[in-house]
């Protein structure tokens, strides 16, 4: 169940209940990678809110690698989200077109055609507390930058086919069901179809949808939970989204630790430094001072990042992890002191090459 | 001396025992296996995770941190222990193993190894002195003597030179030590597969009472039945109450006879470099999850086992797919071995405590060969020290 605090399209506070557990929102959700959220093994007590996994990482050229697929034996403690793939608009498969019956998919044996009966397995074995719906986007030369109207038309009817098929099949359990409204299915056909399957909805192209739907008088229903699996690499981005009255915001955790980046931004009060810590700098050779709760010496952690040992990022992606749940923990606060659209912009401006 | 020997149990028919070996940062249960942890990191662990493992000691080593991190940090930290917030016992080596490993065109004299820096190749001496120095600013909790290194299969006068020559660097080197009262400096046995010569250089070692010594110069590709003949005619040479480490030794076989042969203490790379390249270890061998059979496989990497990866049930099927490719699975594996090296040598110890030693190393020989065809070096170095494989 999903309570939010306004129904308007705009920014707004809310409680998530998932599987027994309360999630306040706005909040994160980070990306795995074949199951797992890098460099974290589920031992370690701090884990991120939420967590994404794909289907186009458990495939390989025999097709689905079911054996691997149980909720309760994946190296994840964190609720799940599920998606078939990371970005349907980003993978110009043209030897490989969609087809009313299957997704192309990206793995790491190359180009697979994924069924929707082998997606609706996938879902079903992990069993996850939302899922979005994948949707029908043409394979496109890279120059081509919008879909034909008869294109549009078919985009439609698959993706009203897929949605269907896998909500029919949808694990009973998955409390939230997502679909994603791309800028070119926000037709009032589509919208009124899916309204009746959907609880909630995702976004693929950052706050640009968010602000449309806003100003349209035809605009889905407001209440429903409202997804953003954007990921621009920019925190900033991530303040837009959550502006434009996103509810979880995929964040792109893991990229800040393979730069040896240690966050230190802060909502609250923003612009202290410049919002992260670059280990690999040499200012940190002989720094005995402790990175934050982290127990461990910067000198340290830089020492780990010369020599090329993986504890450093292991290190780094535990503490980001703890600094993105303090930052939006401070998101979640300015929204109900009434300071989030004065801080955004201090924010923004603090942070922005981050 | 800063180290405290107590043989609690010994096997009523090996050579093998139990021992508490007491150090400045807490006790060691011996026979231990001690894993290294080159760049004072055990490869995407974290110090607590190796705590939960029940590590006691593990390594780090003195050439890879006196290059970086370097003594000046070190010193400035107040050493290895504070650096990588690891409050339990560090063993480090001399340095002088990877001078010769690793680099080419090291040379060695009386003074010490030259070799070719590795920044500038400018040339530069680790001497007796210099890598005592540097294990004081590390602050190790056992030290080991700087010695002259060769290759165990090298033979004639060169092998007898480096005995000697190991010897005149011990002195140098407890001469050196600053630290005597919290640092425990370690001699190494050397004389290659000559017999005669490794008995000479125990009485040597000995005499200079050092708190442990250990049995260097092995684990270099010479024949298991020469290994074996060394390792036994050293434990009988060495002082009952001196704990005996066996350097550069870790495939489970190689530990349970060095075990039955009187040697106490272990380390190697093997388990922890094995895990990344996607190998799990087993009381059944050791299994590559890259395979193909294992795709479909939804079972744990072994039944019962008390590591994370096993516990959680997380299936081959899983490794099969990530391994090579992510940080997690090579994580988990490493967490595995290096909880199957740590949980055997506590069955090992178990087994002397309760005088059962003989029906475990039956046990572990027909897991390992089910056919019982059991390799014929472990079958005569058991029986020497009169445990039958049947």
């Amino acid at each position: 169940m999903f309570t939010p605090k306004s129904c308007a399209w705009q920014t707004r506070a809310g409680i998530l209940h998932i599987n027994g557990t309360d999630i306040t929102t706005p909040n994160f959700i980070v990306g795995t990678a074949r199951l797992a959220i890098p460099h974290l093994t589920p031992d370690h007590a701090n884990q991120p809110p939420l967590a994404a996994v794909y289907a186009e990482d458990t495939w390989d050229k025999g097709g689905l690698v079911s054996a691997c697929l149980n909720r309760s034996t994946l190296p994840l403690s964190s609720p799940l989200l599920l998606g078939a793939v990371r970005n349907p608009e980003m993978r110009p498969l043209k030897n490989k077109p969609n087809t009313d019956s299957a997704i192309a998919i990206s793995t790491s044996q190359g180009s697979q055609m994924a069924s929707m009966k082998d997606v609706s397995e996938f879902m079903n074995k992990l069993n996850p507390d939302i899922v979005v719906i994948p949707y029908d986007f043409p394979a496109q030369s890279p120059n081509s930058s919008s879909v034909g109207k008869n294109r549009v038309v078919k985009m439609t009817s698959r993706s009203l086919k897929w949605a269907k098929e896998l909500y029919n099949s949808r694990p009973k359990e998955s409390a939230f069901v997502a679909v994603t409204l791309p800028p070119q299915l926000q037709t009032s056909e589509y919208l009124n179809e899916v309204n009746t399957l959907c609880n909630s909805y995702c976004f693929n192209d950052g706050c640009e949808t968010m602000t449309r739907l806003a100003a349209d008088s035809a605009a889905p229903d407001a209440s429903k939970l409202r997804i953003s699996m954007f990921n621009s690499g920019k925190l900033s981005d991530v303040i837009n989204d959550i502006a434009a009255g996103i509810d979880l915001v995929n964040v792109p955790l893991t990229q800040y630790a393979d730069k040896g980046y240690a966050l230190t931004v802060s909502f609250k009060n923003p612009g202290a430094d410049k919002g992260f810590l670059n280990l690999y700098d040499d200012e940190f050779i002989a720094d005995t001072s402790l990175l934050h709760n982290s127990g461990f010496m910067k000198g340290y952690i830089h020492h780990l990042l010369e020599a090329r040992e993986m504890t450093a990022h292991v290190i780094l992606q535990l503490h980001n992890t703890e600094i993105l749940k303090q930052l939006f923990n401070e998101i979640q606060e300015s929204i109900t002191e009434g300071t989030f659209s004065t801080q955004a912009e201090k924010f923004k401006q603090a942070y922005e090459t981050l | 001396m800063a180290l405290q020997f107590e043989v609690v149990a010994k096997c009523s028919k090996s050579k093998a025992r139990a021992a508490i070996m007491k150090l400045p940062r807490g006790p060691v249960s011996t026979p231990v296996f001690m894993p290294v942890g080159t760049q004072a990191s055990l490869k995407g662990l974290t110090p607590q995770q190796l705590k939960d493992l029940g590590c006691e000691i593990f390594l780090n080593n003195t050439y890879h941190l006196g290059l970086r991190p370097g003594q000046e940090v070190l010193d400035k930290v107040g050493g290895a222990h504070e650096f990588q917030n690891w409050d339990r016992n560090i063993l480090t080596d001399s340095g002088g193993f990877q001078m010769v490993s690793l680099l080419k065109l090291a040379t060695i004299t009386e003074d010490g190894v030259t070799f070719l820096s590795p920044h500038d190749n400018s040339p530069m001496l680790l001497t007796p002195e210099h890598s005592i120095s540097l294990q004081n600013s590390i602050g190790s909790d056992i030290m080991m003597q700087l010695d002259d290194v060769v290759h165990t299969m090298t033979t004639g006068p060169r092998v007898e030179e480096a005995m000697w020559r190991s010897i005149r660097w011990l002195d140098r080197c407890i001469k050196a030590n600053k630290h005597p009262d919290k640092q425990n400096l370690f001699a190494i046995i050397q004389g290659g597969l000559d017999l005669d010569l490794r008995v000479k250089c125990c009485a040597e070692m000995a005499a200079r009472d050092t708190p442990g010594i250990a049995i260097g110069g092995l684990s270099g590709g010479e024949d298991k039945h020469q290994y074996c003949q060394v390792v036994s005619k050293c434990t009988d040479n060495l002082p009952e109450n001196k704990p005996r480490y066996c350097m550069g030794v870790g495939y489970a076989e190689d530990l349970v006879v060095s075990v039955a042969l009187g040697a106490d203490m272990f380390d190697c790379v093997f388990p922890t470099r094995t895990a990344r390249f996607g190998s799990a270890l087993t009381k059944f061998g050791s299994i590559n999850l890259r395979n193909a059979k294992y795709r479909d496989d939804s079972s744990p990497i072994e039944e019962g086992c008390g590591c994370l990866a096993c516990k959680e049930n997380i299936p081959k099927s899983y490794f099969h797919l990530s391994v090579g490719k992510d940080t997690v699975p090579a994580h988990l594996l490493t967490l595995h071995n290096t909880y199957y090296q740590l949980n055997l040598m506590r069955s090992v110890r178990q087994s002397i405590i309760d005088d059962k030693f003989e029906d475990f190393v039956n046990e572990f020989f027909s897991n390992l060969y089910p056919s019982k065809t059991y390799p014929d070096w472990a079958v005569q170095a058991l029986k020497g020290v009169n445990i039958d494989l049947h």
